[in-house]
């Protein structure tokens, strides 16, 4: 009957405390390797779950899939790769067009100009075409799209003509079809990524990227988009076909559709892969468990990341797969994946060809055509180890909360043992302990009897913001100077980041901290840490948990030593985790064969192309990064150095 | 017909009777078949079944179906309009509609003005004809009804300007209805000819459906009856008007989009209506010139139609002259030249509607007007209604041109009331020359209660399209060669449906509900009895006195008996005077409840 009663009331509040104060340096590492090695056990087989389908409209492969048309998609990409090659320097677009056109489609061009914010900032133009094809007796409510992108012969990625050759064939096979109860859009696009984030801000009328990218507007539309599945066919010949997933700032798109993708893979015979490896044939064996553990850590590496870049060469390029142009889809709440079919000889098993993956497309569009709602049904956040498996948040979380719970677990110790009187006093510092959570701290100074940490708290954030905020301006000053934009961004963020190992020497000859001083520092540092990770955990789950993992153990021992060596040792091991230091071993982990010439210079475009991502797309790593992430390493750098 | 003479008085009587009968009876039934090949490839037939009548209201009916004219009779009706659609019309390739019907249902209705209550009346006639069309028609509600001043003018002869004023009128749309043959056979059976003999045997249903558009109506109008207009008659006008898609039949030298009766509704004709006065086929031979085709059997006539200057020509057929041979009659056209994709017309407006933004929270609407004439300017006008649960913001409605901001020519806005009535906008808008104007509008979606949501509640919610009406040249209207449209200012009135659109509205996880319902419970089932033993009850020990009480004390027993609360205090008293270790010589111990202070 005790139920909701505490069984201990009154001074007893201080008992637990006492509790709290005496374990809690034994139990939070504790926890934080019960997490991980929790969380690495996910991966083997029998503790992940099989992928379903929720979505029982979905319908896959109930039908044969009829496609067999494989001479003329061999005679349009012949025709095609002659157009391309007679025009290098353009995108055949009247080419496109007039196959589209004399299908009976509608066919719409769009234009698209990006004025490039940084350096000398030029300006770049930009053209997709799009074909509709019309859904009898539809009222053009719904829509599906099929992109590819156009690749010009000189550019750095593999030629996507097939695709496109595929997206002509494709709507020549469905022009002929009845049974289309939705509109398909057939996207061809310019520039990458860059072609579908302006065609999707047009087509939604919602401007991105702070006003540098004009989407213009489309001539015409299909109503309310319920799926796009992104195309990129490297050969004539298909030895396996990756579904990539992962899009804008972590973001994934409904299960229900990555099943299917991978079900009508299986079912057409065609070796499919996610993060380009196959499933392991004995998943239940250690190195099956290695297997998935590889995979399950190259899909965290990519979601991480958090930007559809691979196209620019993204750092992590060669450790995760090049991102598709998928990602931009989820923004707007589209459910899409890209399907990226290749020629890889060192992958096992049979071929098979261009009319083959006509088929998979094909069984995938008519599976998207029996959708009677949007999708819904499935988990929209999930890590995959297999191409049959995966992870639900319901399983990834616990672990997540083990490993991250220290954090919290001794912002609490070192409240409570901040020096209190009383009980009306102790009260009293509760409420103001709870508004200067809200404010990050800032309201410690209110108290005169406490040093006031104020400057500690503000100074690193004011100058993470300033970082942010400045960094556009100065490679356009340095780029009147003749430095390129590449270099420019590196050598801000180094200056920034040396400059502000200083910035303890400056804050604490402004006001001493005390004992007590330090230790709400360290309140404040670790609470803001625990509210930073434990909010990118509900949306980007392996950016937070890669983050908790190398901060935890620096944040719970980030205080003042008073030896000499320890304090050595504390400060080198903050310098490990310094957002700066961690990108360029990211960099460094992506291109383990590059010297470190290369190494640094692949930092340096990868340092620039976040820039962008996050100017021009609204990718969010590289703001978090500044704004938050840094501030607090000089927070803890500070808590180390304020003797 | 002559009488015999000499006959039987009997048999004189019946022939009287007839002649009177017929006399008496002014209905007249006309079929037509109109069939419109375009440039594109598409075919348009368009099916118009009229019944003109005296006498809507009386007890005896001829030609006229009872069960609709007693509908419409008791309703009041002085015009009416349903419409049951699949399918968009795309105007930007086929054309201006000869009928404008938008997606799904639509129904307008023009009272007369002594109708008692007009609510009243709708609301019974929606229902009657739901009945009657097999259609949800009964789910046009107030939420959805609206009286728009300009857009649905009435079609017929107006006798009194009393009937002009919007009061009277009521026009609801269903966006999401589907239309199927569960429509068609009770239309169909409102034919003077049923589904047995005439040009509708060719509504068959497996090709009707695979049209590309198709839609049935129902129209319900004053006409003069003759020419000075001193008497109104009555016209009911059942029309199928069906879009097919290029069908192409491949020969040596590339494909042709030949068609034929069989290709198009999958049979031959084998008679007319045998009550029909007149029954034609007319082949609109405007797209000859492009893509010259010969039709065969050869064309009885060729008939001439001049509205608003422009000449349309047709090759015409009399249904009894084409079957008089016996044996079914499979009209064809045979095209001499290769059919190429990719023709689109020329119009002078075309019309598109979107919805912008994303997320869950607010949306957009913008309304594209493009004004193709490049030397003068165009007025449109404009009927948007909107659901209730997409509120709009009024204040961000605005018509730009080039991102610049104009005046619309009037306006008039009704906002919308929750679980009421619709939000009704209405613009006049002029669009300058070779222009594109945009109409937009940003509204918020509303959180539905829960038993509001339709069981697939993430498919999203319809919203009609904006109905907008214009005088354009006639050149692009799909027009029958007798029954022109109403012409203006030598142009013709136009009016057009655009798309309808798919909102998402912030919809709960419905299998959550069923969670927390059940966790909700549970906590509460084991909370609430510790929680009100808490608040509510004291445990008390009540000692069994063992020494017999006085008199005094036998009194105030019984007195305690009566005022049950003073005995529990003294009780309580009582207990506490004693020690504890006689409190747990007591045998027996009672709880009682009281209330807590």
């Amino acid at each position: 009957m005790g139920l909701l009663t505490s069984p201990t009331a009154g001074g007893s509040s201080k008992k637990f405390a006492n509790i709290l104060i005496k374990w809690e340096p034994v139990v939070s590492p504790l926890l934080y390797i019960a997490g991980i090695i929790w969380f690495l056990a996910l991966a083997y087989h029998p503790y992940n779950a099989g992928t379903y389908f929720s979505e029982n409209a979905l319908l896959p492969g109930l039908v044969t899939n009829e496609f067999s048309d494989g001479s003329e998609l061999a005679r349009l990409l012949k025709a095609l790769e002659a157009e391309a090659a007679d025009h290098p320097d353009t995108v055949p677009h009247p080419w496109i067009r007039a196959q589209f056109r004399q299908l009976g489609l509608q066919v719409y061009p769009h234009n698209f100009t990006l004025r490039y914010p940084l350096g000398n900032g030029s300006v770049f133009h930009g053209e997709n075409t799009y074909a509709v094809l019309r859904a009898p007796r539809s009222g053009s409510t719904e829509a599906l799209v099929l992109s590819a992108p156009y690749r010009r012969p000189g550019a750095p990625h593999p030629p996507n003509h097939a695709a496109v050759a595929m997206l002509v064939a494709l709507a020549k096979y469905f022009r002929r079809q009845v049974y289309w109860a939705k509109d398909i859009v057939f996207l061809v696009t310019e520039h990458e990524q860059l072609g579908v984030a302006a065609w999707l801000s047009a087509y939604h009328q919602q401007p991105v990227g702070h006003g540098l990218l004009d989407a213009g507007d489309l001539p015409g539309r299909a109503g309310s988009i319920q799926a796009a599945i992104n195309l990129e066919v490297e050969s004539a010949t298909v030895s396996h076909v990756d579904v990539l997933v992962e899009g804008l700032n972590g973001q994934l798109p409904n299960l229900d559709l990555v099943k299917m993708a991978h079900w009508i893979c299986h079912q057409e015979h065609i070796q499919h892969t996610t993060q380009g490896r196959a499933d392991h044939p004995r998943p239940h064996s250690e190195a099956g468990y290695r297997h998935s553990l590889q995979t399950l850590l190259h899909m965290m590496a990519s979601q991480a990341a958090g930007t559809p870049t691979g196209n620019h060469g993204h750092y992590l390029r060669s450790v995760a797969p090049v991102e598709g142009n998928h990602g931009h889809y989820l923004r707007y709440g589209i459910q899409a994946v890209t399907l990226r079919a290749l020629d890889d000889r060192s992958m096992p098993g049979p071929r098979s060809g261009l009319s083959h993956l006509a088929r998979v497309l094909e069984g995938m569009f008519r599976s998207l055509n029996n959708l009677l709602e949007r999708f819904h049904q499935s988990f929209f956040f999930y890590l995959m180890p297999a191409t049959g498996r995966y992870i639900s948040i319901g399983l990834y979380m616990p672990p997540f909360a083990l490993v991250a719970i220290g954090i919290v677990l001794r912002a609490l110790t070192c409240w409570l043992r901040l020096p209190d009187t009383d009980d009306s006093e102790g009260r009293q510092q509760e409420a103001e302990g709870a508004e200067s959570d809200g404010k990050k701290g800032g309201n410690a100074c209110d108290r005169p009897s406490e040093p006031c940490v104020l400057p500690c708290v503000l100074a690193p954030h004011a100058l993470g913001a300033v970082t942010l905020a400045g960094l556009v301006p100065l490679t356009q000053l340095l780029a009147a100077a003749g430095w390129p934009t590449e270099r420019a961004v590196f050598a801000g963020l180094l200056t920034v980041s040396v400059g502000s190992l200083l910035l303890p020497a400056i804050t604490s000859r402004r006001s001493a901290l005390s004992e007590s001083g330090r230790l709400l520092l360290r309140c404040v540092t670790l609470i803001e840490l625990g509210l930073l990770v434990f909010t990118a955990a509900l949306f980007n789950i392996s950016l937070a948990l890669i983050v908790t993992t190398l901060y935890t153990p620096v944040a719970l021992s980030a205080r003042y030593y008073s030896s000499a060596p320890a304090r050595l040792l504390a400060s080198l091991c903050l310098l490990l985790v310094h957002p700066f230091t961690l990108q360029l071993a990211a960099v460094a982990l992506g291109a383990p064969a590059l010297a470190w010439r290369a190494v640094l210079a692949a930092d340096q475009r990868a340092l620039a192309v976040a820039l962008v991502d996050s100017l021009v797309y609204g990718a969010r790593l590289l703001d978090v990064a500044c704004t938050v992430l840094l501030p607090l390493w000089l927070q803890m750098w500070t808590l180390v150095h304020c003797g | 017909m002559a009488a015999p003479c000499g006959g039987s008085g009997f048999r004189r009587w019946l022939v009287l009777l007839f002649l009177f009968a017929n006399s008496l009876c002014s209905d007249q039934f006309n079929e037509s078949l109109l069939i419109k090949p375009l440039t594109s490839g598409h075919v348009i037939s368009k099916f118009d079944f009229v019944i003109g009548t005296d006498n809507i209201s009386g007890a005896h009916f001829h030609l006229v179906p009872r069960h609709l004219a007693e509908v419409i009779s008791h309703h009041h009706v002085l015009e009416l309009h349903l419409s049951l659609t699949q399918g968009f019309w795309r105007h930007d390739i086929w054309g201006y509609p000869a009928r404008q019907a938008g997606t799904g249902a639509q129904l307008w209705v023009w009272f007369d003005p002594d109708t008692p209550s007009v609510d009243e009346s709708w609301s019974s006639l929606v229902n009657a004809l739901s009945g009657l069309f097999c259609a949800s028609l009964n789910f046009m509600d107030r939420t959805v009804t609206t009286s728009p001043e300009f857009a649905f003018r009435p079609a017929g002869v107006v006798s009194d300007p009393s009937e002009l004023e919007s009061r009277l009128l009521r026009v609801a749309s269903l966006p999401r209805e589907a239309t199927c043959t569960e429509n068609l056979t009770p239309w169909q059976k409102l034919l003077p000819c049923g589904a047995a003999s005439g040009l509708s045997t060719l509504l068959n249903p497996t090709h009707l459906y695979s049209t590309s558009y198709h839609s049935l109506s129902v129209d319900f109008r004053p006409v003069c009856a003759d020419t000075s207009c001193s008497r109104l008659r009555y016209e009911i006008t059942q029309s199928v008007t069906l879009v097919h898609e290029p069908v192409t039949t491949p020969r040596r030298d590339g494909p042709r989009q030949d068609w034929s009766m069989k290709s198009l509704f999958g049979r031959g004709l084998y008679d007319a209506c045998a009550v029909a006065e007149r029954s034609d086929i007319f082949v609109d031979t405007a797209a000859n010139g492009s893509y010259p085709f010969v039709l065969s059997p050869a064309p009885h006539s060729e008939v001439t139609s001049i509205v608003a200057g422009h000449t349309a020509t047709y090759a015409a057929y009399s249904v009894t002259n084409l079957t008089s041979g016996g044996g079914g009659v499979n009209l064809r056209a045979a095209y001499s030249r290769p059919h190429r994709h990719g023709w689109t017309p020329s119009l002078p407006l075309t019309v598109t509607q979107y919805q912008t933004g994303s997320g869950q929270y607010s949306v957009g609407l913008s309304l594209q007007l493009r004004n193709a004439d490049r030397l003068s300017p165009l007025d449109v006008s404009v009927l948007q209604v909107v659901p209730w649960y997409i509120r709009l913001y009024l204040h961000t409605l605005q018509v730009t041109v080039d991102g610049q901001v104009i005046k619309p020519v009037y306006q008039r806005l009704v906002p919308g009331r929750d679980r009421q009535r619709p939000y009704t906008l209405e613009l006049g808008v002029r669009i300058p020359a070779g222009r594109v104007a945009t109409v937009s509008v940003q509204a918020e979606r509303a959180f539905l209660k829960w038993h509001e949501y339709p069981p697939d509640a993430n498919h999203g919610f319809y919203l009609p399209g904006a109905v907008v009406s214009a005088l354009l040249p006639a050149q692009n209207c799909t027009r029958h060669p007798i029954r022109s449209p109403p012409v203006e200012g030598g142009r013709v009135f136009v009016r057009l449906s655009a798309e309808n659109q798919l909102v998402t509205l912030p919809t709960p996880d419905f299998s959550m509900p069923y969670n927390v319902i059940c966790l909700v419970c549970t906590v509460v089932a084991l909370a609430f009895g510790p929680l009100h033993n808490i608040c509510t009850k004291r445990l008390l020990l009540v000692p069994v006195s063992e020494e017999k009480p006085g008199i005094a004390a036998r009194i105030k027993s019984n007195l305690g008996r009566l005022m049950w609360w003073r005995r529990a205090a003294d009780q309580s008293d009582t207990a506490s005077s004693q020690s504890p270790a006689e409190a747990s010589q007591s045998s027996a111990a009672k709880v009682k409840s009281t209330k807590a202070d």
